[in-house]
């Protein structure tokens, strides 16, 4: 019985060739992450009211999206990005 | 044209996709959307970004829309509703997220995977989304937030958080087993949260110092570089980073270190 990777994101560059007897034989499995249902969201919500989930956000105000953006691209914000629109 | 199609607001422009060196965004003061049939408009207090905002800016995903306002975790205050329109109160405190209309009556969507419906439709991607003063969405789409939440901290529950929920579902993530993350930015130290809360040992793979430091405070059981190893064998995987080749390493490293239960 193998064990599971989910690619989360939207895009990705080319997957690189994969050995069948290596990386899928034993019943691994492969899988994408298409989008979300409004049960996830709602589900989610729920769940991060309960724990609670504490995200770590740097704000920008609105004008500096380009900047933001650019920061995030770097991988210079830790945790997520907000535009502040106030 | 009617007296309140003529009030204006801020928003941030994609005129071009390009890269975002470039600052491909431009501020521009457009006419207030007003709400159609069946939708709310809300008067935006955050928005946070998302990588696939810089998917659409810089146009890896293929454009839908010209002149689009990107944005689609979007938190603000209930202003205006349109006709029909009656969920939510005026002065409500709601959401907006990426899934912003499904057919409702395709396979998909009668089997309860309305994210795979052909027809659907996405926020800051076919429709204007957050990176505005004023946004608009369908009520049936749109979440309830509560008052007492600070606006910044639910915007990134929007879709970083969803999408991370929704993967840890897919990469069968169950209480107590170990779980790999590759890449640890914004969905990821929100998906770190809830792994840790159903405990999971969390195995942190990411070549930022800054990303491992946080990874570390928020309970991974070890982190390592970018094209590290996770000492153990793994459960389950989640790849956030959008490399899929072999180097980087982390994509080989995963089917590695998956074990055989």
């Amino acid at each position: 019985m193998g064990g599971t990777l989910a690619v989360a994101g939207i895009h990705l560059s080319d997957i690189a060739k994969l050995n069948y007897e290596r990386h899928l034989f034993h019943e691994k499995t492969l899988r994408s992450v298409t989008a979300n249902t409004r049960q996830d969201g709602e589900e989610l919500l729920r769940v991060a009211a309960e724990i609670p989930i504490r995200p770590r956000t740097t704000v920008f105000p609105l004008a500096d999206a380009n900047v933001a953006l650019q920061q995030m691209k770097n991988d210079a914000i830790q945790g997520t990005g907000v535009l502040s629109v106030e | 044209m009617s007296a309140a199609t003529e009030i204006t607001m801020q928003a941030m422009v994609l005129a071009n996709p390009s890269r975002i060196e470039t600052s491909p965004l431009a501020q521009r003061e457009l006419p207030e959307p007003e709400p159609r049939q069946g939708e709310i408009r809300i008067k935006v207090e955050v928005c946070a970004i998302c990588r696939t905002d810089l998917h659409v800016i810089e146009g890896e995903l293929p454009p839908r829309r010209p002149h689009i306002i990107p944005g689609h975790q979007v938190v603000g205050i209930v202003d205006k509703q349109g006709s029909g329109s009656g969920r939510f109160a005026i002065g409500q405190r709601v959401g907006i997220a990426w899934l912003r209309w499904t057919c409702g009556k395709c396979p998909y969507c009668r089997r309860g995977q309305e994210n795979l419906c052909p027809q659907a439709l996405f926020t800051g991607y076919h429709e204007n989304g957050g990176y505005a003063q004023y946004a608009t969405v369908r009520e049936d789409f749109a979440y309830a937030l509560p008052m007492s939440l600070d606006p910044a901290a639910a915007a990134p529950l929007l879709c970083a958080g969803i999408i991370g929920f929704r993967a840890l579902r897919r990469a069968e993530v169950r209480p107590g087993c170990r779980v790999a993350l590759y890449g640890f930015g914004s969905s990821a130290h929100i998906t770190i949260q809830v792994a840790r809360h159903w405990k999971c040992s969390v195995y942190v793979m990411t070549r930022d110092e800054r990303h491992q430091a946080l990874a570390r405070e928020l309970g991974a059981t070890w982190v390592g570089g970018a094209t590290a190893r996770p000492p153990e064998p793994i459960d389950s995987a989640i790849l956030f980073a959008p490399v899929g080749g072999w180097s980087p390493r982390p994509w080989k490293h995963w089917i590695w270190a998956v074990r055989l239960r």
